[in-house]
């Protein structure tokens, strides 16, 4: 009896799964924006290989030299080539991005579905704490704990998940809530299910698809936030080749070699583009009904 | 509706002391020495310790805490370690510019974004629509930062028609608010136009069409007024982030706000004027956010006839869903 329902549960998924996919695959831009995004991870992993020259190599002779065959984005004052420093950025800011995301998500999903779930003054509590933190622009709350922190690439990746608990710890209660008075949870609690089990197995799974959505938006906003921070000063610092640092170095040549302010910004702007498009896809297989 | 008011009021109180409490304990935890910093490094170890005990730093967490929130209910920041100035008046003299900035590039997102966002759906799927939202997706996925680069590289160093740094006049605002509001205009526009395509298909537009209504009547009476409910809320959040993207982008123009305040602040690890800045735009964020919650009620009926019939079930309706919507 077991096995039965579990595997006709496994079928429904994956036909499910299926339609989603053929969905996702129907919309091209959103399909362009998963092959850029593929691309993007490929160069991450493989930067080592892909990168003419060492992200931190330093030849005085070539120094501040505009794009050229040799050097296809230039190569900035202290002669390191512009295009290695920003391929291996991919690395480190798709790190950010997915890393300091998969943390604020995970601690807005728990924080949200122990709020909607229980409900009560727990609900009030993480609530509240949720309007505190929402009542600070997203920004100036990242600039604040970056402050705390330190520059560094872990604390930027902290300043970043920090500020993005509260939308997930919002959309996630309102997801729970939706779905904690529905049948299936009532069956669930019959059987005798403990209130963790019905939470991961039951609430999550159905509430998954607008954190998956709000992952993927998430993942681009929370790479500007990163960009922004290394811009400022507060997140990660030089030699390390990321992009809001590098766009921060580039400013003091920016009126003569505008090729150091350009590459690493498209560089940023593609990676957010990939993802939107790609989030916005998701967003309309996920649900069809949305679609306009 | 008064009650309404009163309580929306109400609520913003423990959040703003919430605020207050988190900022504090941020910095509280920051390391550097407050009283090493005002001296310098070669004051002796006594001088440091006599200071802590003056500035009250030996003291508990929670004496420290109730003495800040004292002198925030004051009016009183603190004292800026670099100029000795109360942070007060630091922060009051650099705040109209911040705050201009950001007023000027949320008044531009609205010019620019509403129409663009009725003209799109009005015209769904035609070459306006599309280029309309080709601009808008590049607005969401450019770092405001960047672009301001890419103006002041274009029109300051290569053309030469606006100054590339400071806020001394109308023309120096131009490059700034484009890059501070490009984000808040594509979201505008996304918003405004899916509000208004939801909208355009709802029977009453079908009836105002059937009874010979004007088109012209049929979008700017009937529809844009329904659909702009979702779109005041999207307004509020986009308040936040100018102020934010102010911030950053007073770096890039030189221009003396309270972000440039601020940044300068932390590498100077003046942490009273971080504070306080961090303070200051909350606070303008909560104000501003308690005035969209109450426009939002005068605004959509349903609010008020929901909290005019049960105003027991206050709590859990008008207010939290009000609430719910303006985010960032």
């Amino acid at each position: 009896m077991n096995t039965t329902t579990r595997t006709g549960q496994h079928k429904k998924k994956r036909g499910q799964g299926k339609d989603i996919w053929r969905r996702l695959c129907k919309n091209r831009l959103a399909v362009f924006g998963m092959i850029i995004l593929v691309l993007l991870v490929l160069l991450a992993i493989f930067a080592d290989i892909v990168a003419p020259y060492p992200y931190d190599l330093q030849n005085y002779s070539v120094a501040s030299q505009f794009p050229s065959w040799e050097y296809p984005f230039g190569t900035d004052n202290y002669g390191r080539d512009i295009l290695s420093r920003v391929i291996y950025g991919t690395r480190i800011s798709l790190q950010i991005g997915f890393i300091s995301l998969a943390g604020g998500a995970l601690i807005g999903c728990i924080l949200g579905a122990i709020a909607g779930f229980f409900g009560g003054r727990i609900d009030t509590v993480i609530m509240r704490f949720n309007d505190i933190l929402m009542s600070i622009p997203k920004t100036i709350l990242a600039i604040a704990i970056a402050t705390t922190l330190g520059p560094g690439l872990t604390n930027a990746m902290i300043a970043v998940s920090i500020s993005s608990v509260p939308t997930f710890a919002r959309v996630v209660r309102a997801s729970t809530l939706t779905v904690k008075d529905q049948e299936f949870v009532e069956a669930a609690r019959s059987i005798g299910a403990s209130n963790t089990r019905i939470i991961m197995r039951y609430i999550f799974p159905n509430v998954m698809a607008p954190i998956i959505v709000q992952s993927t938006l998430g993942v681009g906003t929370s790479i500007i936030l990163a960009a922004s921070l290394s811009f400022l000063g507060l997140g990660i610092q030089p030699p390390t080749p990321e992009w809001g640092a590098m766009l921060s170095a580039a400013r003091s040549f920016m009126r003569d070699q505008w090729y150091m302010v350009l590459f690493p910004g498209l560089a940023i702007m593609l990676t957010v583009f990939a993802l939107n498009v790609f989030g916005d896809g998701l967003r309309d297989a996920l649900d069809p009904k949305l679609k306009n | 509706m008064l009650r309404f008011v009163v309580k929306r009021i109400i609520m913003t109180i423990p959040v703003l002391l919430g605020v207050i409490f988190i900022i504090f304990t941020m910095m509280f935890f920051t390391d550097g020495d407050p009283a090493r910093l005002i001296l310098g490094d070669d004051a002796l170890p006594e001088e440091v310790e006599l200071l802590r005990e003056e500035m009250g730093l030996n003291d508990s967490f929670l004496e420290q805490f109730l003495r800040y929130l004292t002198g925030v209910i004051q009016g009183d920041l603190g004292i800026s370690y670099t100029t000795k100035l109360p942070v007060t008046t630091e922060i009051m003299a650099r705040l109209p510019v911040t705050f201009k900035l950001a007023v000027f590039s949320t008044l531009f997102a609205i010019c620019i974004g509403i129409p663009a966002g009725i003209i799109s759906a009005v015209r769904q799927y035609s070459i306006l629509d599309n280029v309309t939202m080709v601009l808008a997706l590049l607005g969401i996925t450019m770092p405001n930062f960047w672009l301001a680069l890419l103006l002041t590289l274009f029109f300051s160093v290569y053309l030469g028609w606006l100054p590339a740094s400071g806020l001394y006049g109308p023309l120096y605002y131009i490059m700034p608010v484009i890059s501070i509001s490009a984000l808040s205009v594509a979201t505008i526009t996304r918003m405004t136009r899916s509000s208004m395509l939801e909208v355009i298909r709802q029977d009453y537009i079908r009836t105002a069409r059937a009874k010979g209504q004007s088109e012209g009547k049929i979008i700017f009476k009937h529809a844009l007024k329904n659909a702009l409910i979702p779109i005041i809320t999207v307004i509020g959040i986009q308040f936040a982030i100018t102020l934010g993207g102010a911030v950053v982008n007073e770096q890039v123009f030189a221009i003396p706000g309270l972000g440039k305040l601020m940044v300068d602040g932390i590498k100077a690890r003046n942490y009273p004027i971080v504070q306080g800045g961090v303070l200051v735009i909350a606070i303008m964020f909560s104000i501003l956010n308690l005035f969209i919650d109450l426009l939002y009620a005068f605004v959509d009926p349903r609010i008020k006839t929901q909290y005019q019939k049960s105003s027991a079930k206050m709590k859990s309706t008008p207010v939290a869903a009000a609430g719910k919507g303006v985010s960032q």
